[in-house]
């Protein structure tokens, strides 16, 4: 199987796990999601997928029908954050179009009739905002998109009209979250326009410390606009982040080495280890990494906090059913196995 | 107060933002800010919390005149009603843009502002846009020649802007 794109560095690595970028899109002449007959829904998964795959880069895609992926299949996919819960749940047919390292995904009959989205490791808004929009431009040329002159693309919430777009940055911030500096930092953040919620978004807790930090903003600003916005904002948290780790090091190293070093040595011989504990030893283990206490590749713990979601440890063990201890014992060998401390 | 979530609970957490000038409040339970994500962090979205639509449509269907107009109110490309809508908190096709337009707006713009789109537009959108306000003008021009009682100018006009919407896209 291809490397996928968490198993890369990249900029900001330090506090910055991934970023993201997506574009809600619809087509004018199809009702919503949810609104389309049977056939309608049909039509417009071909109409994307042949759309797709008539352009240059559509060698590189697969379609991913929900009605054909495993239930384990596509609750991995969530936790890869490859598709949303919405569409794994199978209440409309829909689909993704998915490149091989899944940086690129187009979800179909979403709550939107597209939803572009392309992610990448570290603070990549640039590059992410550059490739969606080249993925954009496919399906502008194949197809008739929704769009009104004042509001902008037209998307089934209003919430997203104007540019459809949702910028995302994955931040992990241990250091804020200790110090309880992040609840200024959330609050400042919202009178911004920006949303700062757990890894796994809307109404999820911050496991981990890991936070998504996204516009809310979607009408009256430019995309370029919007991401410049959120760079502004995330410069300061992370010099924060930052600072705050320095500070922890300088008052309590001996404290911290010793918790990091434990941290270490659960992952590296414990034999069942839950979800969230894995979150936060990985988060302890990125944070030692940070401040030079020890040696190892960030992109590996990167790729862990997704690899270790319980549906993915199933799909990785080949199981199918699996009980919470069995995924448990799955978790501790995977951990075992990638990290060689 | 009760919590705005579960109506059932004190409300004993309020949150407060400001979005474009704008603010907005919410009042829950200790449960339901919790379960809504709220608690140490701050997470806000509107559509999901259920009010802005919700209380407008209520206060809107409640105050006479506009109530009747807006039940009959059907989208003919989807079929979504002024209720469907405010209930889901989603629009049903792109059509209902236009149809509900009224009821909306004053939505749209305690989400976003006062404001307009001014990010990318789709190929192809210039050239509608621009067809799109010759008909806005065509319209205007029917209006003024049937308040003028000049109903032969008015038809013309109609079949022009007829025209234009047919042979659209």
């Amino acid at each position: 199987m291809k490397a996928k794109w968490y198993e890369k560095n990249g900029p900001e690595g330090d506090v910055v796990v991934s970023t993201r970028v997506r574009f809600a899109r619809n087509l004018r002449d199809y009702p919503f999601p949810g609104r389309m007959k049977p056939e309608q829904e049909r039509e417009v998964i071909d109409k994307v997928a042949a759309a797709l795959a008539a352009s240059s880069i559509g060698g590189g895609f697969r379609l991913v029908e929900m009605s054909a992926a495993d239930e384990v299949a596509r609750r991995a996919m969530v936790e890869r954050h490859v598709i949303s819960p919405e569409l794994a749940a199978g209440k409309n047919a829909g689909a993704v179009l998915l490149n091989e390292d899944e940086s690129v995904a187009v979800m179909i009959n979403e709550e939107d009739h597209l939803r572009i989205q392309v992610m990448g490791a570290g603070l990549c808004l640039d590059e992410c905002l550059k490739r969606a929009a080249e993925v954009d431009g496919i399906f502008d040329r194949a197809l008739k998109y929704a769009f009104n002159e004042k509001l902008g693309y037209l998307t089934k919430c209003p919430t997203n009209l104007g540019t459809g777009m949702r910028a995302s940055v994955m931040l992990h911030l241990p250091a804020l979250t200790e110090s309880g500096a992040i609840r200024n930092l959330a609050s400042n953040a919202a009178k911004l326009g920006f949303a700062v919620r757990g890894m796994y978004g809307e109404g999820s807790a911050a496991k981990g410390a890991l936070y998504q930090i996204s516009n809310q903003t979607t009408l009256g600003f430019t995309e370029e606009g919007t991401v410049e916005r959120l760079e502004d904002a995330l410069g300061q948290i992370i010099s924060q982040e930052r600072g705050m780790r320095q500070n922890l090091f300088d008052r309590a190293q001996q404290q911290l080495e010793d918790r990091i070093w434990r941290s270490a040595g659960a992952l590296r011989y414990a034999r069942s280890m839950s979800t969230d504990e894995a979150l936060d030893l990985i988060g302890d283990l990125r944070m030692g990494v940070s401040l030079g206490m020890l040696e190892m590749d960030t992109a590996e713990l990167n790729r862990l906090l997704w690899e270790i979601q319980p549906a993915n440890i199933i799909e990785s063990s080949g199981g199918k059913d699996m009980t919470p201890e069995e995924r448990d014992r799955a978790r501790a060998a995977h951990l075992r196995e990638i990290l060689k401390i | 107060m009760l919590c705005q979530n579960c109506n059932k609970a004190q409300a004993t957490c309020h949150y407060k933002q400001t979005i474009n000038g704008e603010t907005h409040e919410a009042h829950l339970c200790a449960e339901c800010a919790e379960k809504l994500g709220y608690g140490s962090m701050f997470n806000f979205n509107i559509g999901e919390l259920g009010f802005g639509l919700d209380s407008m449509l209520s206060h809107m269907f409640g105050q006479g005149k506009k109530q009747s107009a807006l039940h009959e109110l059907k989208c003919p490309l989807c079929g979504a009603t002024a209720e469907d809508i405010s209930r889901t908190g989603r629009v049903g096709c792109a059509e209902c843009y236009d149809v509900f337009s009224d009821m909306l707006t004053p939505y749209i713009r305690r989400i976003h502002g006062n404001t307009a789109h001014v990010g990318r537009i789709p190929v192809g959108a210039d050239e509608q846009i621009g067809k799109n306000r010759k008909i806005e003008q065509l319209k205007a021009d029917m209006q003024k020649a049937i308040e003028a009682q000049e109903f032969e100018r008015a038809a013309e006009l109609r079949d022009e802007i007829k025209g234009l919407e047919n042979n659209e896209g």
